[in-house]
């Protein structure tokens, strides 16, 4: 379903490293109530929302997010 | 499962709670961005995280004060992409904005040759990039959001 490409969106420039930061971060990410998750939730919305515009939104931001 | 009652009044008819504290109740809307807005350059873009000045609200500020991109042909790439990635954003609400669709358009074309340039340098984007002479480079360590692979 997706295409990736080996490049980030924006660069990374960690000076400190901090993993009970880290452990919070990852877990926003992937975690239960995580972006991931909303993605998808996007991703499934999308398919009953009837305005073009709108459908092709919640696809974009599903993508993106 | 027994929910448990909200206390109730405890900011005043005129108010909600927000984490911690009251605020003012108020009707929330979003006007709808107008056709073929002004721009930021690219790489301003990229560092400000909105190619629109008229979307760069002022949480964003300190952001921007932190977060400078390095001068290379992958932070160009970059800037170059989040640039039609912000068109493309802004095309799925105006479809009907020419002048921007060519934007657009001329924008994936300089993208698609940056993109050549970049992998004689970097190595493959994509998986399915052929590279004969080099065998399967694709795994080679570091990855962009390795220590080292983002330079």
């Amino acid at each position: 379903m997706f295409v990736y490409e080996k490049k980030l969106q924006y660069p990374v420039n960690i000076k400190n490293t901090n993993p009970k930061l880290a452990s919070l971060i990852i877990s926003q990410y992937g975690g239960p109530h995580g972006e991931l998750g909303a993605s998808l939730r996007y991703l499934s919305q999308r398919y009953s929302m009837p305005y073009p515009e709108l459908k092709g939104l919640l696809t974009d931001i599903g993508v993106s997010a | 499962m027994q929910m448990e009652k909200p206390e109730m009044n405890s900011c005043g008819q005129n108010a909600g709670s927000l984490p911690g504290q009251c605020a003012p109740l108020a009707f929330p809307y979003v006007p709808m961005q107008e056709q073929n807005p002004p721009r930021y350059e690219n790489p301003v873009a990229l560092q400000t995280g909105t190619l629109f000045p008229g979307l760069n609200l002022p949480f964003k500020a300190a952001m921007t004060d932190k977060l400078k991109t390095p001068n290379t042909a992958m932070a160009e790439l970059m800037a170059l992409d989040f640039a039609i990635d912000e068109l493309g954003l802004y095309l799925t609400t105006h479809p009907k904005d020419q002048e921007v669709l060519n934007l657009y358009w001329s924008y994936i074309k300089l993208s698609q040759e940056g993109r050549k340039r970049y992998q004689k340098m970097y190595g493959p984007l994509l998986q399915t990039d052929i590279t004969e002479d080099d065998g399967y480079i694709w795994l080679n360590d570091p990855w962009p959001w390795d220590e080292g692979g983002n330079s």
